[in-house]
């Protein structure tokens, strides 16, 4: 402020009085010390002298012809223009002056007539003072305003940069081009030397790990320097000309962080977590590791802003602010301007990642899709996919060529339309029961033989594969040619039945025979011979064992074909089941009657361990009594002493048979092997086989059809025991039951 | 019908031999007499002129199946009561269905013993005599 000094050389003042001598004499007075001056010698003059002149101050005598001084000063009052010219009043002792009407209408300060001339200057000079510090201070005062309105000004204006750099940023997804936009917005509205993006690269190819926010200051150290720290890599900058680029150059985190740390205040930013901003107002009034001065001397730093560049939780690079010609002592403001607009930063390079993963896996899809429809098209098995609205979404060329389509277009065609009613109303089952999957003979175009697989779409709700979290959201059908299949199996089966035919045909011969021969010779050649003829009968009793032999072994051999037909008509599911309701015990019955020849030849006992009436179950009778004729003509096949046990109960829901022996036992090793095709217990080399090799193949076949299972427990030495458990619904002990069990 | 006449039909000679001899005691014990067809053309002209209460017939032949034969057989009011019994090696299920569809009244299948052949036959002649009085 300007020091107080009675200095008003050519200050203008204006003099009102009707006495000329008193002008006359205040003239004088003031002259000599310097003042400029008007006169006025009425009130008139006075007020139009002043709103000409703009007097620096205006001395009014009170008692005037016309307008008095209380009126020319309340009219100087009232005027804008003259309202700031201070007024002195002058008037005489017995003039009556009345200083109180003096204050009321305006005047600073009254003056008593006569005058003394000290007192005079004296309160000249001080209202002028006074005048020039209360002139300075509303200068003063508006030029605060005027500042004020400008730093509005100012932040209204960086608001809206950051809000157009923001704009910018979210407007693209291309990274490049939202840091080149981002650099050189913020170097233009924080007008420095340059702006740049640094992100975290891995050292030697290894990946970015993640730095601790707190932990990360930026670091500006050469590579020659680093240790195994993170390395940082200017990705995009905007530079002043003539500044050197650092464009590319790669920097480490280092002791530099400590110096910043160390000495910087802790900016926490406004939004989601407390993270750390560097700021160096004064690169001077540092204490800087040579190396890193050297760096900053290089690309000419001199203050500086760093803020972390986060992606989400993890440090990704750092967003830098430098400025190079001399300190600058950046503002809250525009530290925090530049945390804003490093949020944003961050923001932008996680959508541009989502953008990158989301159209890698685009491509992958694609890639799978090309896959896919190259599968589909070069699959040998037709192939159809529809929607729960039985749509039809997908199909390929084998599907059109083996239905007689050609190039008729199916997609987007209901299922009903093209196919026969059973495949749809299979296709409907699968849907609404969620079956597993379903399997269809269906014909296929030039009388052709297809199987269609169905299996539902599902798409799990829960984390279990329940009904009510599965979703079926359509099906897949998968029809194969099976027309030279079903032929192979045709061939098969008119072979077997030719060869057995064939086989059959010379065996009867055979067989019958050989009975014939059996016979004649029982009732005609043996009674015929004396018994004299010794040679003679002794070569009729070989003869008679060897035709024996040749019976038997022809029974066998037709037991054999027997068997393999069976067994093959079961493998192919060709048998005619015929369930009905049955007891159990006659079952058992008529087992034990057929083969007690066998067991008496033998003399083993039959132990029957079953009630005589069990109540009615649904089974094939005659594949079951099979199975137990089975089952006990092996036990007494391999039993030489002792007792074949046969016990049958109904017990929960289970018909189940057990038939014991006391014979050689199976060594734990076959036991299981017992039930496959051909396998025969025993060396069949030393001991003489003495069956097919299928019955026990067949009888798993028929109690697995009876959704049941078969078993052997054995100790060598001791006997065997096999039993057989089928799951049954029971229909108790009826009248007519028991009628039939009488 | 003639009780007293019995035809055997089969293609393969062997069987017809081996048939014959099964069913000597027939003609030895019970005058009854044996006639042998070895096609099923030559089965039904037998049959249509003989007239024989019992048919061995063999199903697989050349010419005509013993089932075509079973069927005409059948279809003919006439003939219609002659005692069938179908002799074939083929011995499935499905066969034997389909056999008895075509009006066969026994299912006898090869290999055979002799013994069931005469014994069938007797108790079909004892059946059809009883009948007859």
């Amino acid at each position: 402020m300007e020091e107080f000094a009675p200095d008003h050389n050519g200050k203008l003042l204006l003099l009102v009085d009707d006495h000329i001598d008193n002008l006359e004499l205040l003239s004088r007075i003031l002259t000599q010390a310097h003042y400029r001056f008007r006169r006025a010698i009425d009130g008139v003059v006075a007020l139009k002298a002043a709103k000409l002149l703009r007097p620096d101050l205006i001395l009014l005598d009170i008692n005037m012809p016309g307008m008095n001084g209380y009126e020319v000063c309340r009219q100087l009052k009232a005027s804008p223009q003259t309202r700031d010219i201070p007024v002195i009043f002058m008037s005489a002792l017995d003039g009556g002056l009345d200083k109180a009407r003096a204050f009321k209408a305006g005047g600073v300060d009254y003056i008593t007539k006569p005058f003394e001339m000290a007192e005079v200057l004296a309160r000249v000079s001080n209202h002028l003072s006074l005048r020039a510090v209360t002139t300075q201070l509303q200068t003063s005062l508006a030029q605060q305003l005027r500042q004020r309105a400008n730093e509005l000004a100012d932040e209204a204006e960086r608001e809206r940069g950051l809000a157009q750099v923001i704009d910018k940023i979210r407007r693209s997804l291309d990274l490049d081009l939202v840091f080149q936009t981002a650099t050189a917005e913020i170097r233009d509205i924080f007008d420095t030397a340059r702006v740049a993006v640094m992100q975290c690269v891995p050292p030697q190819g290894l990946p970015v790990e993640p730095v601790p926010l707190q932990t990360l200051s930026t670091q500006f150290l050469p590579r020659h320097h680093s240790g195994m720290g993170n390395t940082y890599r200017v990705i995009s900058e905007d530079v002043a000309e003539g500044l050197l680029s650092s464009l590319g150059c790669e920097f480490q985190r280092s002791t530099f962080r400590d110096f910043y740390t160390s000495h910087e205040q802790d900016y926490p930013l406004e939004l989601g977590k407390v993270d750390t901003v560097s700021v160096m107002h004064d690169l001077e009034t540092r204490l800087i590791n040579p190396p890193v001065l050297e760096v900053l001397e290089k690309f000419q730093v001199s203050a500086s802003i760093i803020v972390p560049l986060c992606k989400g939780d993890t440090t990704w690079g750092c967003f830098c602010i430098f400025h190079s010609d001399g300190p600058r002592q950046w503002t809250q403001k525009e530290i925090e301007f530049a945390q804003k607009v490093c949020i944003q930063l961050g923001v932008a390079v996680q959508q541009a990642e989502l953008l990158t993963q989301a159209q890698h896996q685009s491509v992958q899809l694609g890639r799978t899709l090309v896959d896919l429809n190259g599968i589909m098209d070069n699959l040998v098995d037709g192939l159809l996919v529809i929607e729960p609205t039985g749509q039809i979404t997908r199909c390929n060329p084998a599907l059109l060529q083996m239905f007689d389509f050609g190039q008729q277009e199916l997609l987007g065609g209901l299922l009903e339309d093209y196919f026969p009613e059973d495949m749809v109303e299979a296709v409907g089952r699968v849907q609404s029961a969620t079956l597993p999957t379903v399997t269809l003979d269906i014909a296929l175009g030039s009388e052709r033989q297809g199987q269609a697989i169905i299996s539902p779409i599902v798409k799990c709700l829960g984390p279990s594969r329940q009904a009510s979290t599965v979703l079926v959201e359509g099906c897949v059908i998968l029809i194969r040619d099976v027309t030279a299949e079903r032929e192979v199996i045709r061939i098969k089966n008119d072979f077997l039945a030719t060869v057995s035919h064939e086989l059959r045909t010379p065996l009867t011969s055979v067989l019958g025979f050989s009975s014939l021969i059996e016979s004649k010779l029982d009732s005609a050649v043996i009674p015929a011979v004396p018994a004299s003829e010794k040679k003679a009968t002794k070569a009729l009793r070989t003869v008679r064992s060897n035709i024996s032999i040749i019976i038997a072994e022809s029974e066998r051999l037709t037991a054999l074909i027997n068997d393999v037909l069976d067994i093959h008509k079961m493998e192919e599911n060709r048998v005619d089941w015929n369930f009905q309701w049955v007891d159990p015990s006659l079952i058992m019955e008529r087992a034990i009657a057929t083969v007690t020849p066998l067991a008496m030849e033998k003399k083993l006992t039959i132990v029957r361990d079953f009630p005589e009436c069990m109540g009615e179950i649904t089974i094939d009778r005659d594949r079951m009594i099979q199975v137990v004729i089975n089952l006990i003509s092996n036990a007494i096949k391999f039993t030489d002493v002792g007792h074949i046990c046969c016990s049958a109960s109904l017990v929960e829901g289970a018909f189940q048979v057990s038939i014991s022996d006391t014979g050689s036992g199976i060594p734990e090793a076959e036991q299981k092997r017992v039930f496959e095709k051909f396998i025969q217990v025993g060396d069949i080399l030393t001991s003489k086989p003495k069956g097919t090799g299928l019955g026990l193949s067949i009888c798993r076949q028929i109690i697995e059809r009876h959704q049941g299972r078969i078993w052997v427990e054995s100790e060598l030495g001791k006997g065997s025991s096999f039993s057989f458990s089928i799951p049954v619904a029971l229909k108790t002990c009826s009248s007519a039951l028991e009628a039939e069990c009488l | 019908m003639d009780a007293t006449k019995v035809l055997i039909v089969d293609d393969e000679p062997n069987i017809l031999i081996l048939m014959e001899q099964a069913l000597e005691s027939l003609e030895d014990d019970y005058g009854i007499e044996l006639l042998t067809a070895d096609n099923g053309e030559e089965a039904l002209e037998q049959i249509r002129r003989e007239r024989p209460c019992l048919v061995f017939l063999d199903v697989m032949m050349p010419i005509m199946s013993g089932l075509d034969v079973c069927q005409q057989l059948k279809a003919d009011p006439d003939l219609k009561d002659t005692y069938v019994v179908m002799l074939t090696a083929k011995g499935q299920e499905l066969d034997r269905q389909h056999g008895l569809e075509m009006g066969a009244d026994l299912y006898m299948t090869k290999p055979f013993r002799p013994r069931e052949v005469l014994e069938t036959s007797l108790e079909v002649l004892n059946l059809i005599t009883s009948a007859a009085i």
